[in-house]
């Protein structure tokens, strides 16, 4: 019978600290600031117009972001954050022009020009850098450590979050629905010509 | 316990918002955590939904930006949540106080039109990319 000593409880016999690392890394993947065991599935999306783009992150486990929505969760982990699209810049005039240009139409065989589409993008090009706004649905244990959210929840939380700078001149939409299927709808575009003080 | 409190107390008076900020939140369970940025502090057992919007306002009381929009939350539980809220700043929002018609348009045009196509041709789930599509 093997003496029960301090040393021993600090380092089990049979699992050495290196090869307990070496597995939870072959478990983990750390992408775009995610640590996530196991890894998460990270999607893109794109509008039609170019005028609004997102990124998803699912994951099942334990995951550390330092995103926007920065902090700890032990469970599911739905995140889903916005940015401006390549053609979000314009210059100013009738913002509601091309909006209202075709709500006397039928909608085309492509739908809605501003839904949100998956596009196939290697994760090594997607960035998750200054969202417009973001949407997390967790279930589990989950410890918000950022600017916007600093807490503790236990149970099941879902959270949106629109915020737009004060010098922000322009027109922002969002929708977005999980019934019957998931969708999003999201739009920015802001004047070209005014500097951000 | 009061330190705690203590905390959240200078948190919630000292802070200010800069931005402008809408936010629509819910949980079931524990919920207690505080915002920073958005100076309030937030502290639910059970079921609990709030919806809220902050506008930046200037040192003398006045806003600090132009806007204008419009939102809607429809939730069923706690499973079933559609958030849209379409606003519009500076220039945009004068052209949308205006123009009434244009509200009607978009509203037509994000709710309406997004929600028909959303039940005509429901998002296929690619298991190569994910959960999300």
């Amino acid at each position: 019978m093997p003496t029960i000593t301090l040393a021993n409880i600090r380092r089990p016999p049979g699992i050495k600290p290196l090869s307990l690392l070496a597995m939870l890394a072959s478990l983990s993947a750390c992408v775009h600031g995610v640590l996530s065991i196991p890894p998460a599935t990270f999607t893109y999306y794109e509008n039609l117009l170019g005028t609004g783009r997102a990124i998803s992150v699912v994951s099942n486990g334990l995951v550390i972001d330092t995103n926007a929505d920065a902090g700890i969760t032990l469970g599911h982990s739905q995140k889903t954050y916005f940015f401006e699209g390549q053609n979000s810049h314009r210059l100013s005039g009738d913002y509601f022009a091309p909006l209202l240009g075709k709500t006397s139409e039928k909608p085309s065989n492509e739908g809605n020009p501003y839904t949100l589409r998956a596009k196939t993008l290697p994760e090594t090009e997607m960035e998750i850098k200054k969202p417009v706004a973001y949407s997390t649905a967790s279930v589990g244990l989950i410890v918000n450590t950022n600017q916007h959210r600093l807490g503790l929840i236990v149970g099941a939380n879902h959270y949106d979050r629109l915020f737009l700078p004060r010098e922000f001149d322009g027109i922002v939409f969002i929708h977005l629905e999980n019934h019957p299927a998931p969708q999003r709808i999201f739009s920015i575009e802001k004047e070209v010509t005014k500097c951000p003080k | 316990m009061s330190k705690i409190i203590l905390v959240l107390f200078v948190l919630f008076n000292v802070c200010a918002c800069n931005q402008l900020v809408y936010v629509h939140e819910g949980s079931l369970g524990v919920d207690f955590h505080a915002s920073p940025s958005d100076g309030n502090a937030r502290f639910a057992v059970g079921y609990d939904r709030s919806t809220y919007l902050l506008v930046p306002k200037l040192e003398n009381g006045t806003d600090a930006m132009s806007m204008g929009g419009f939102s809607r939350v429809h939730v069923e539980g706690i499973d079933n949540i559609q958030f849209a809220h379409a606003v519009a700043t500076g220039s945009a929002a004068q052209q949308l106080a205006k123009r009434p018609e244009v509200i009607r348009g978009l509203v037509k045009k994000i709710l309406v039109d997004g929600a028909e196509q959303n039940k005509a041709e429901p998002v296929k789930a690619d298991p190569s990319k994910g959960v999300n599509q």
